[in-house]
């Protein structure tokens, strides 16, 4: 049986998710200079540079770590890994070529090569190899860290133990480069010079390991303090710290001692005609290919199946018809009833996650869909959709009405209307293109499609063909025609030119239909479709399409508004505000600053600076267009803002439908199931600080994106780079306001909807 | 190319630098109980209004040998007229990051001083051990997440520099 103490590992999805990229990309980077330079990218080094991350997860998330503030031996072995072993076996992996080969060239090319041909860089970093600086580092480093109230302060202070760990790892990284001078880089110093070097820095650790030994009295008053385990004295303790630094750290630093000068000495008798023949690379490069799903083994198979999609379907249509039948007939109490539960605490988050993580999932498994292609087998479904009506306007009328009513109404609370909304949602599916031609309802109408087209431009995913020469040579046009395999693209969207998401259900009639099996699914960089503007199959340039701005806007000041709604200091403003009107009801002042939220953000504010930056920049595109272009910019940033929140709601009633379902189950008469367990629909307990960091995250990178995409659009319009920046600014200032309201919103105390309340 | 050494370093700096969350904390108390030695450990340091983890260590006999089969109960309350009732929480093993420890995260909701009070049970014997510290106010949540929150301006930081890096270049060429 293994030890308690074993198990004593900590879970860090950070460090983790760290050495995993960095190992995948470095793994990525040497497959490809392995077939260039054999002799210099063995396997060996990539056995060690792997050794290295594994040491370094083994050293901060092992028992080690556990154990570091009771034993300082414990404590001691985990600085020797971040200091003696985890830097030269990374070193040995030569990671400097493969970690940059193993980037995506993009970032390869564009992010990083202005900095390394940066002489200001050079010089900085000159300095920081230089063997000098990074002797000086490890023993200051470590000498330092071991001044008794420092130790103790960073024992006692997690940030602060974080960053001595830092410390630690990043001085013996500089200290570690001239003894291994990992390819391709060139020493500073003759290699002997390592001998000495390496000998001093044992003589000081010797010295240190000397001190600790033979002193009689405790050093570090904590583990005095400690509880004794294994009944070890905090005396014999330090003293057992003292020989493991002494003798494996000796190790540590005199074993390369020998490997240099038994190196150094092998080549001085290697006369020139026994150098060693390098292998000649003879392996062929592999072509990258993009990812496409629909290429992977199992998936590939699945996803284009009819039978697939009409299984999500039938499920989702079977949880709204558990909707609506619960909402009418079950208790008005959100937090109690199926129709509070699933829609608004599940529903909406997976939504969003499905969007970010995938792509427009939703509209894949539309429950709307099953009984809507019932009815068209009855229905005319002949007519052609009005040409006044063929925009978006509708969509960002009933958007915002559903986000009023949403706060006015508390429909998250009331069953009943949450189920009239979904029969609603069915009558209007059903009208729509049971007399109208296409999908007329899902491209003109429906919020939460057009939510779903918006928020997609940031998905990782998209439908599109696969190569365009097979479209150019094809002449029946079956992806929007049809055929009798499947119909075309009921969205008009005509695969050579479909440009990105936007419209796209991710139905997969075109990859049916395609009769040259050239229609996939493709990883890509999200949002990257929002920095040109060409000519997209039916939805023409972005930048003329002034409906498409507007519902972008109001989905991401939508998002602000929607989530300020539930903070304390917001209902508590509006309730204020109602009581010194004489108001009996929070109505008006609720409507009041959802019409200034929604109506006058993105129209003065978000048009306003758009505007503005076009007026006194001198950029070379109009007011109209640009405003257009920056809207759907703001995109990230408000899906972020979307996924936050809605994140929020899914973490902290995550078991809330067990209840639900056991109530529901009681209701149909299954006695059984027992008593529903309400404690479960409360605000799940524990730490939110987790949570708190993951939506901040979520927010930096909703701004990041946004900003970024921004500065390529204002960039693509003005000559120089000053200009641009004059352009954005007043954009970037609401783009920044909006994150400040963001992270004010997760600061603040909420009301928990579609939650019951302790007691 | 030791540039690109020195990017290495950054990103494994960066990698180390991930929080890590080891239990434990300060020492709030040790004391004997019957014939086992009781530590109660309190984490963060200071401790302030929010979740906070209480940690506890139960030894037997003068060897130190941990205690894996015992059960704790935590009691805490504020010491304060007129305070809530007392809430009463089990610590558990799985709870605690070390395994040898019984942990458990409590809600610290009010500043001032708190009462604990430590139920162990092992067998037929039981016994209590009791304290009291002191909880900090609330620290501003930005002083807590400022790491998170620096991230934008940074990245914005080395992107014009970037920039700025790109039209020099641009610029000589």
């Amino acid at each position: 049986m293994i030890s308690p103490a074993l198990l004593s590992w900590s879970f860090e999805p950070g460090l983790i998710v760290s050495l995993a990229a960095l190992v995948w990309v470095y793994l990525r980077g040497r497959r490809d200079l392995a077939i260039d330079l054999p002799e210099r990218y063995p396997t060996w080094r990539a056995v060690a540079f792997v050794a290295g991350a594994v040491t370094l997860y083994v050293a901060l998330a092992s028992p080690l770590d556990a154990f570091a503030g009771l034993l300082l031996q414990v404590h001691m072995t985990q600085h020797l890994l971040l200091m003696l072993v985890a830097p030269p076996l990374l070193w040995l992996g030569a990671p400097q070529l493969p970690l940059l080969r193993g980037l995506p060239d993009v970032v390869r090319r564009d992010g990083l090569s202005p900095f390394l041909a940066w002489h200001g860089l050079h010089r900085v970093v000159d300095v920081l190899t230089h063997p000098l600086v990074g002797w000086i580092a490890f023993v200051t480093t470590m000498w330092a860290w071991h001044v008794p109230w420092l130790y103790e302060a960073a024992i006692a202070d997690p940030f602060l133990h974080e960053i001595e760990h830092f410390s630690f790892f990043f001085a013996a990284l500089l200290f570690w480069f001239p003894v291994v001078q990992p390819y391709p880089s060139r020493p500073r110093w003759s290699r002997w010079a390592m001998v000495p070097y390496l000998v001093l820095a044992d003589l000081q650790s010797t010295l240190f390991a000397a001190l600790l030994a033979f002193s009689d009295r405790v050093l570090y008053p904590l583990y005095e303090r400690a509880p004794r385990l294994g009944g070890i004295g905090a005396l014999e303790d330090q003293a057992t710290a003292a020989a493991i630094m002494w003798v494996p750290g000796s190790i540590a630093l005199l074993v390369p001692v020998v490997l240099i000068v038994r190196r150094l000495l092998a080549a001085e008798l290697v006369r020139p005609g026994e150098a060693p023949v390098h292998v000649a690379a003879s392996r062929v490069r592999r072509e990258r290919r993009p990812i496409d799903l629909l290429r992977w083994p199992v998936v590939g198979a699945l996803l284009p199946r009819r039978g697939f999609r009409f299984a999500m379907q039938s499920v989702l249509l079977a949880l709204a018809v558990l909707v609506v039948l619960d909402g009418f007939l079950g208790p008005e109490a959100g937090a109690m009833n199926v129709a509070g539960v699933l829609p608004w605490t599940y529903g909406r988050a997976f939504a969003v996650i499905g969007l970010l993580v995938a792509g427009n999932v939703f509209c894949f498994a539309c429950p709307f869909m099953l009984p809507r292609s019932l009815a068209r087998r009855f229905l005319p479904a002949g007519r052609a959709w009005p040409r006044a009506l063929r925009t978006k306007w509708t969509a960002v009328v009933l958007f915002a009405l559903f986000l009023w009513a949403y706060e006015v109404f508390a429909v998250w609370d009331s069953p009943w209307w949450t189920a009239w909304i979904v029969v609603g949602y069915f009558a209007a599916a059903l009208v729509v293109d049971g007399f109208f031609r296409g999908a007329s309802f899902c491209k003109f109408v429906c919020p939460i499609g057009q939510f779903d087209f918006v928020a997609s431009l940031v998905s990782p995913l998209e439908v599109r063909a696969r190569r365009t020469d097979v479209c150019g040579s094809c002449t029946t046009s079956d992806c929007i025609r049809g055929n009798e395999r499947s119909r075309g693209c009921e969205l008009d969207l005509f695969l050579p030119a479909k440009v990105g998401n936007l419209d796209c259900t991710a139905c997969l009639d075109c990859v049916r239909a395609c009769p040259h099996d050239n229609v996939g699914i493709f990883a890509r960089m999200p949002a990257a479709e929002l920095v040109a503007d060409p000519p997209r199959a039916s939805v023409g340039r972005l930048g003329t399409r002034l409906d498409v701005a507007a519902f972008a806007s109001i989905l991401v000041f939508g998002a602000f508004a929607n989530a300020a709604g539930m903070v304390q200091p917001v209902l508590a403003a509006e309730r204020a505000i109602a009581a010194d009107l004489g108001l009996g009801s929070t109505l008006v002042p609720t409507t009041v600053l959802l019409v200034l939220g929604l109506v006058a953000g993105p129209v003065v504010v978000a048009a306003g600076s758009a505007w503005l930056g076009t007026r006194f920049a001198g950029i070379g595109i109009d007011g109209r267009t640009f405003f257009c272009r920056l809207a759907l910019a703001l995109v990230p940033l408000g899906v972020a803002m979307w996924a936050a929140h809605l994140l929020g709601h899914l973490v902290m009633g995550l078991a809330s439908v067990l209840p639900v379902g056991m109530r529901g189950l009681a209701d149909l008469g299954f006695a059984g199931v027992g008593a529903p367990d309400w404690s479960l629909a409360h605000v799940m307990p524990g730490s939110t600080e987790t949570l708190t960091t993951v939506q901040i995250v979520l927010l930096d990178l909703g701004l990041l994106v946004s900003l970024y995409l921004g500065w390529r659009v204002a960039r693509q319009h003005a000559s120089r780079a000053a200009i641009a920046a004059r352009a954005l600014a007043p954009w970037s200032v609401v783009a920044s306001a909006l994150f400040v309201v963001g992270v004010w919103v997760l600061f603040q105390p909420m009301e928990m909807r579609g939650m019951l309340l302790p007691g | 190319m030791r540039l690109c050494s020195i990017a290495v370093v950054a990103a494994l700096g960066a990698a180390v630098a991930a929080p890590s969350h080891a239990d434990g904390g300060r020492v709030l108390l040790s004391e004997p109980l019957g014939a086992s030695q009781v530590t109660v450990f309190l984490a963060p340091s200071p401790v302030r209004v929010g979740p906070a983890d209480v940690t506890v260590l139960i030894q037997a006999g003068e060897g130190g040998a941990a205690v894996l089969d015992a059960r704790v109960e935590l009691e805490m309350v504020p010491v304060l007229d007129g305070s809530p009732p007392p809430t009463r929480l089990p610590a558990l093993r799985g709870a605690a990051t070390n395994q040898l420890l019984y942990g458990a995260q409590v809600d610290l909701f009010r500043p001032g001083a708190w009462r604990l009070r430590a139920d162990v049970a092992r067998g037929d014997e039981s016994g209590s051990v009791e304290t009291t510290f002191d909880v900090a106010p609330p620290a501003a949540p930005v002083t807590r997440y400022w790491p998170w929150l620096a991230i934008v301006p940074a990245v914005v930081a080395v992107f014009l520099l970037h920039q700025w890096l790109r039209d020099r270049q641009k610029l000589r060429e």
